[in-house]
C-alpha cells in the first residue's frame, strides 16, 4: 500500500483527519431532510478517520463492507420513500 | 424498408472500417484508449458524411447509402481490413456473474431501443424535431421550429439521423445515445486500465458507470449530455494516456458540436494534463492526427457558423432574449459564481444524491441519478482507494476541479446535476479497485447493480400508463392510438416558443408535416393558418399569460378557433 514516507506522515495524517472533519462537520450545518446517522456522507467522514487509525487490511475490508450495505440501505430507504420506487413500475395516477 | 436496412449495414460497414482505419493511423499503441478513439472516430465519419449528404440535399437512404459505399469501396481498394486488434485483456479472471450482467445490460438496451420512444420535454421540443425535419426534406438546412434552444449544436441528433435515415423510421433512434455510454463504459475501462486495475475491476467500474441511472436513462431518451459526459471521460481517458495534442483538439472538436458545456470541465481536463505530463507519452502520429483535428472542428464549428450565417451570432440564441425564461429568469449563466458553486454543492451532497426526490428520470429532476451502486459502494470504496493509489488521487483531484467548475457555471435549477453525469466515473473506479483486491466488495456492488438495473429498465417517463400512450407496440406500423385519433390529419401547426413537443406529431415514419407557426397576433395567426391550409393547432407548450397564451385567447374571443382539449390543442373554422 502507498502509505506517505515517515516524515510526511504526521502532515498527510492531519490533512486527512481535516477533510475528514469536514465531511462531518459539513452534516452539521446542512439542513438535510434525514438525520445525521442516515447521512452518507458524515459516515464517509467517520469511515476515513477509521482508516486513518487501522492498518489491519482484514478490520479495514469488514468495515467497508458494512458501510456499502449501510450506505446501501440508506440509499434504497431514500428511492423508496413515498413508493416512489414503485411509481417507477406502476401508473402515477 | 429492405433497401434502407441494406443500405445502413453497408454505412456501418463503411463507419466501421473508416474508424479502424484512423486508429490504425493514429492510435496510441495502448488497446483500451485505442478502442475510446475508435468510438470517437465512428463519431467524426457519421456525422461528416450526415452533415456532406445533408447539405447537399442527398439526405436520404439511396443518398447517404450510395456515399457510404464509396467511401467503403475507396477503403476496400486501398486494402484497408477491418480487424479487431485491440487486446482487452478479456480473459478468463472476470467472473461469471460480471459478463452475465454485462449480457443482461446489452439485452435492456436492444429491448429499450426497440419498445421506446423518446418523450422528454427537451428531447421532443427542439433536439429531435430537427432530427424528424432532416429525414422528411432530405436536407440538412430546414426550419428549426420556433424554440430557439434547436439553435444549438447538434452533433448527437447527427448520429441519431443516422440511425433513422435508413429507415425513414425512429425505431432505432435510441442507438445514438447508447453509443455514447458504450464510450463512457468504454473510457472508464481506459481509466481503470491505467489506474492498474486489471479485467474483472475495470469491467464492474465500466459497468458501474453504464448502468448509473443518470446516464443509462440518458442515453435512451434523445438528450445529450449523456453524450457529453461520454466525452468528458473521452478526455480524461485519452490524457492519462497521453494521447498527442492533435488527438485532445480532435476530441474537442466534436465535444464542440455535440454539447459545447461540456467545455466547462476542461479546467479539470488540463490539470490532468500537467498532472501526468511525466509519464511516457504515446507515439506521435504526425500529420494524420492533425488531419483529424482540423475535420473534427470543421464538425464542431460547423453549428457556429451556421448560427453565424443565418443569425449573425455564432452562439445564437445566446446573448438573446431567449436565455431567459417566462418569468424573465436567466435559464443559463455565464461565467463561474463561488455562491452558485457553494449552492450547487449543498443541492447535490445534502438532497440530490440521494435520488429520493422523484423517481429516476432522464433530465434528473431533483436529482443526481448516480444510483446505488456509485453511491453507496463508489464513495466508501473511494475513501479507501483514494489514500492508496497515486494515480487515483490524480484522477480525483483533476475531476474535483472539474467538478467545481461546472458547478460554479451552471445555475441552480431543478436539473443541473445533468451537467456532471461525467464525475461518476470516479466512485466507479474506486469500486473496480476494491473489488478487486477484496472480492467480497463484490457482494454489495452486485446487489446495487442489480438493483440499478431494475429500477431503470423502466423509468417513470415509461411508467405503465405512458406504456399505453407513448411506448408504441406497434410503432413499424402506425403508432399510437390516441394519437391518431387526436391528430387524423397529416399536416399540423405548432405555436409557441419554448417546449413545443412538437416531435411526436411527426409519428415514427414520419409521415406527418408539422409546420411551425409564427405569428404575433390574432389577425396574424389565422393568415397563418389559412397560408398553410391548416385546420389542427398544437400549443402544448403555450402558457396563458405569455404573449402567445394572449394571442390564443384572443382567437378563442373571436370565435374562429377552437381549442379542443386542455393539452392545447386548437381547431380552426373555417
Amino acid at each position: 500500500m502507498n502509505t506517505p514516507a515517515e516524515p510526511r506522515r504526521a502532515v498527510v495524517t492531519l490533512v486527512e483527519l481535516a477533510l475528514a472533519g469536514l465531511l462531518i462537520a459539513w452534516r452539521c450545518v446542512a439542513p438535510t431532510w434525514h438525520p445525521f446517522w442516515r447521512d452518507i456522507l458524515f459516515l464517509l467522514g467517520l469511515y476515513w478517520i477509521f482508516l486513518v487509525l487501522c492498518r489491519n487490511t482484514r478490520a479495514r475490508e469488514g468495515v467497508t463492507l458494512a458501510l456499502t450495505l449501510v450506505c446501501l440501505g440508506i440509499y434504497l430507504k431514500s428511492v423508496m420513500q413515498d413508493l416512489l420506487f414503485v411509481a417507477n413500475l406502476l401508473p402515477p395516477e | 424498408m429492405m433497401a434502407g436496412l441494406a443500405w445502413m449495414i453497408v454505412a456501418n460497414a463503411a463507419v466501421l472500417l473508416a474508424a479502424r482505419t484512423a486508429v490504425r493511423r493514429c492510435g496510441t499503441g495502448r488497446p483500451a484508449a485505442d478502442l475510446v478513439l475508435f468510438l470517437l472516430f465512428r463519431f467524426a465519419f457519421i456525422m461528416a458524411l450526415v452533415i456532406a449528404t445533408g447539405l447537399a440535399g442527398l439526405l436520404t437512404p439511396l443518398g447517404l447509402g450510395l456515399v457510404s459505399a464509396a467511401l467503403l469501396a475507396a477503403l476496400l481498394a486501398r486494402g484497408e481490413r477491418l480487424d479487431f486488434p485491440w487486446n482487452l485483456d478479456l480473459t478468463p479472471g472476470i467472473p461469471r456473474l460480471a459478463l452475465v450482467f454485462l449480457a443482461i445490460f446489452a439485452a435492456r438496451a436492444v429491448f429499450q431501443t426497440l419498445i421506446y420512444v423518446p418523450i422528454d420535454g427537451d428531447a421532443t421540443s427542439y433536439h429531435l424535431p430537427k432530427v424528424a425535419e432532416w429525414a422528411r426534406a432530405g436536407h440538412l438546412l430546414v426550419d428549426l421550429g420556433n424554440d430557439p434552444r434547436a439553435w444549438f449544436p447538434s452533433g448527437l441528433e447527427l448520429v441519431e439521423a443516422w440511425w433513422v435515415i435508413f429507415l425513414h423510421h425512429d425505431v432505432l433512434i435510441e442507438l445514438a445515445g447508447l453509443e455514447f455510454l458504450l464510450l463512457a463504459g468504454a473510457a472508464t475501462w481506459a481509466l481503470a486500465g491505467w489506474l492498474g486495475l486489471g479485467p474483472f475491476g475495470s469491467m464492474v467500474a465500466s459497468l458501474a458507470v453504464a448502468t448509473a441511472p443518470g446516464l443509462s436513462g440518458q442515453a435512451i431518451s434523445g438528450l445529450n449530455d449523456g453524450a457529453a459526459a461520454g466525452l468528458v471521460l473521452a478526455g480524461a481517458a485519452l490524457v492519462v494516456h497521453r494521447a498527442p495534442p492533435a488527438l485532445l483538439i480532435f476530441l474537442g472538436g466534436l465535444a464542440a458540436g455535440v454539447k459545447p458545456t461540456a467545455v466547462y470541465a476542461l479546467p479539470g481536463l488540463l490539470l490532468l494534463m500537467f498532472l501526468v505530463r511525466k509519464t511516457p507519452p504515446s507515439p506521435n502520429p504526425g500529420s494524420t492526427a492533425w488531419i483529424a483535428a482540423g475535420l473534427a472542428l470543421a464538425l464542431g464549428g460547423f453549428w457556429f457558423a451556421r448560427n453565424w450565417v443565418y443569425t449573425g451570432n455564432p452562439l445564437y440564441p445566446a446573448f438573446t432574449k431567449f436565455v431567459y425564461d417566462h418569468l424573465g429568469r436567466p435559464m443559463q449563466r455565464l461565467g463561474p459564481s463561488p455562491a452558485t458553486l457553494i449552492e450547487n454543492l449543498k443541492v447535490l451532497v445534502d438532497f440530490r444524491l440521494y435520488d429520493g426526490r422523484r423517481p429516476y428520470h432522464p433530465i434528473l429532476e431533483f436529482s443526481a441519478g448516480w444510483g446505488p451502486a456509485i453511491v453507496a459502494c463508489g464513495l466508501p470504496t473511494l475513501v479507501w482507494a483514494l489514500r492508496a493509489s497515486a494515480r487515483m488521487r490524480t484522477i480525483a483531484v483533476a475531476f474535483a476541479v472539474s467538478l467545481a467548475s461546472v458547478l460554479a457555471q451552471v445555475v441552480t435549477d431543478r436539473f443541473n446535476l445533468r451537467f456532471i453525469l461525467w464525475f461518476p466515473a470516479l466512485p466507479a473506479l474506486g469500486i473496480g479497485w476494491a473489488v478487486e483486491r477484496h472480492r467480497r466488495l463484490a457482494i454489495p456492488a452486485a446487489v446495487a447493480l442489480a438493483f440499478t438495473l431494475l429500477a431503470t429498465t423502466f423509468y417513470s417517463h415509461y411508467s405503465a400508463s405512458f406504456l399505453n400512450f407513448h411506448c408504441r407496440r406497434d410503432r413499424w406500423t402506425e403508432g399510437a392510438a390516441w394519437l391518431l385519433e387526436i391528430f387524423p390529419d397529416s399536416r399540423v401547426g405548432t405555436y409557441g416558443v419554448f417546449g413545443p413537443r412538437s416531435y411526436l406529431l411527426y409519428r415514427p415514419d414520419f409521415h406527418v408535416e408539422v409546420v411551425s407557426i409564427r405569428a404575433d397576433s390574432a389577425a396574424d395567426l389565422r393568415r397563418e393558418l389559412d397560408r398553410h391550409g391548416l385546420d389542427t393547432l398544437y400549443a402544448f407548450s403555450v402558457h396563458p399569460k405569455s404573449p402567445e397564451g394572449g394571442i390564443l385567447a384572443e382567437a378563442v374571443r373571436q370565435g374562429w378557433l377552437h381549442r379542443i382539449t386542455e393539452l392545447g390543442i386548437y381547431r380552426a373554422r373555417r
